[in-house]
């Protein structure tokens, strides 16, 4: 009894209050995970959405053209870049094939967004975004640059449909080649209206 | 026994003080610098999530409106004013809303007018003008995207231009603005392009093209929208500004409709049945 009042009046050695001080650090590596987990949520759900709108625009501008010219837009992974009408929605005609017309007519954009190259590197010195490619007028953002997106156009046999289907990937931040694990696909049945396709 | 006891009972020395005292303070620090990291990312989180919010909700009321819209009614760069049919499609509803019709259109060389019930929805750009990014020129960061609808008619005219296409579209006459709602704030970029088709080649062009204002507005089939809004710190060292930028074409389907196939879809195809 009398040791143990004895070591019970002993003051901390340094180890103990090192060991203490070292363990209420550590508590804080939970807490700067669960934020650091959060910031990585919300540049997700921005470049989800971002995907979603590509995907939509892609199958939309699809759906835009005449069913027989609807073939010419199937692609594989390409990076987004670059106008954002493309001179292959230009040329196409209405009509389809038959009085397709051979030359293209646009005009000039209004507007005064001159754009510019803004530089998102990725990591291990790998940029994302190359910072060199200017940015014009009319033309995707540069930060598009981290997604990919891609079309595949099957006909349903025996059927008047098509099947399209837009796939969009997408570079996370710190993630620089591991695009597999962020993909957003939307697919959707085109129909051929016309009557002939009835036959 | 008594030497060991004898040592318990010292207090810390100085260099053990030392060594705690720098040992804390430099732990105080660290949490110091990550507290200050916290609250700048849950900062930029928020204000990141917040932009999201807007734009989301521009981008996807937009996509809705110009699916749905069968004319547009300006063309501008920073406004866009775009009609929609106003109920539900009734098979019994006769489209033509006017009983002096006449069929064709300008049969006798006189121009048709034809008016139909319909909400007219307008998104545009107020409190900033046309500019470039934020972070770009560091101004005008209180534009706000606003979108209003009234209820009115559409007044839809054949002025003896191409057979069975009407050629100019307006609002004959509409109530009081029956709601306005600001959808997105700190926009830096509201920019509108259209595009629609021209008769001669059937091919996409700008509406630039198409000259006149009101005939612009009844070819064009498609717009295409860059939003950007942004949220910058007031201390310019932080240099990761908040931001969002969409850059996407929406169409209008029932003008596509048209355009792809006259022959069995016109203007007053309320439903796309024909």
């Amino acid at each position: 009894m009398k040791l143990f009042n004895q070591s019970k009046q002993k003051a901390f050695t340094i180890i103990e209050v090192v060991m203490v001080t070292g363990l209420l650090a550590l508590s804080i590596i939970p807490i700067y995970q669960l934020i650091i987990h959060t910031d990585a949520t919300v540049k997700t759900s921005k470049f989800s959405y971002m995907a979603l709108n590509l995907a939509r625009e892609e199958l939309e501008m699809i759906m835009s053209v005449p069913y027989d010219s609807i073939d010419d837009f199937k692609h594989g992974w390409e990076q987004v870049k670059g106008p954002v009408v493309t001179e292959a929605l230009l040329s196409v005609s209405r009509t389809g094939g038959v009085n397709k017309a051979t030359a293209t007519k646009s005009g000039t954009l209004q507007g005064g967004f001159s754009g510019g190259s803004r530089l998102v590197p990725g990591d291990a010195g790998l940029a994302v975004i190359d910072g060199d490619v200017s940015v014009g007028e009319g033309e995707y953002p540069a930060e598009y640059q981290r997604f990919s997106r891609k079309v595949d156009i099957r006909k349903k046999r025996g059927k008047r449909f098509k099947l399209i289907t837009v796939s969009v990937k997408w570079y996370g931040k710190g993630s620089k080649d591991e695009r597999g694990g962020k993909l957003y696909e939307l697919s959707s049945l085109i129909a051929d209206h016309r009557l002939t396709a009835l036959k | 026994m008594l030497n060991r006891n004898k040592i318990k009972n010292k207090g810390f020395t100085l260099v053990e003080i030392l060594l705690m005292s720098g040992l804390m303070i430099g732990i105080a620090i660290q949490i110091w610098n990550l507290q200050a990291r916290f609250v700048r990312i849950q900062d930029y989180d928020s204000k990141l999530i917040g932009l999201q919010n807007g734009v989301r909700n521009v981008v996807e009321n937009m996509v809705q409106d110009v699916n749905s819209s069968i004319a547009f009614l300006n063309v501008s760069n920073n406004k866009m004013i775009l009609a929609r049919y106003k109920s539900a499609v009734n098979s019994d509803f006769i489209a033509v809303n006017g009983s002096d019709v006449v069929f064709p259109y300008n049969m006798d060389q006189q121009p048709t007018t034809i008016l139909i019930p319909c909400i007219f929805v307008e998104y545009a750009l107020e409190g900033g003008s046309q500019i470039g990014l934020i972070s770009k020129n560091g101004a005008n960061k209180n534009g706000t995207v606003v979108r209003k609808f009234k209820d009115g008619q559409l007044k839809m005219e054949d002025t003896g231009g191409e057979d069975y296409v009407l050629d100019t579209f307006g609002i004959n006459s509409g109530s009081e603005t029956s709601q306005s709602k600001v959808m997105a704030k700190k926009v830096s970029t509201f920019q509108l392009d259209y595009y629609g088709y021209d008769d001669d080649t059937g091919q996409l062009v700008t509406i630039g093209s198409f000259g006149d204002d009101k005939m612009a507005a009844a070819k064009a089939a498609m717009v295409a929208a860059h939003v950007a809004a942004e949220d910058p710190y007031a201390d310019p060292n932080l240099n990761q500004t908040p931001r969002i930028e969409i850059y996407t074409k929406m169409w209008s389907q029932k003008i596509v409709s048209e355009n792809q196939y006259p022959q069995y879809f016109g203007h007053f195809d309320r439903d796309l049945k024909f």
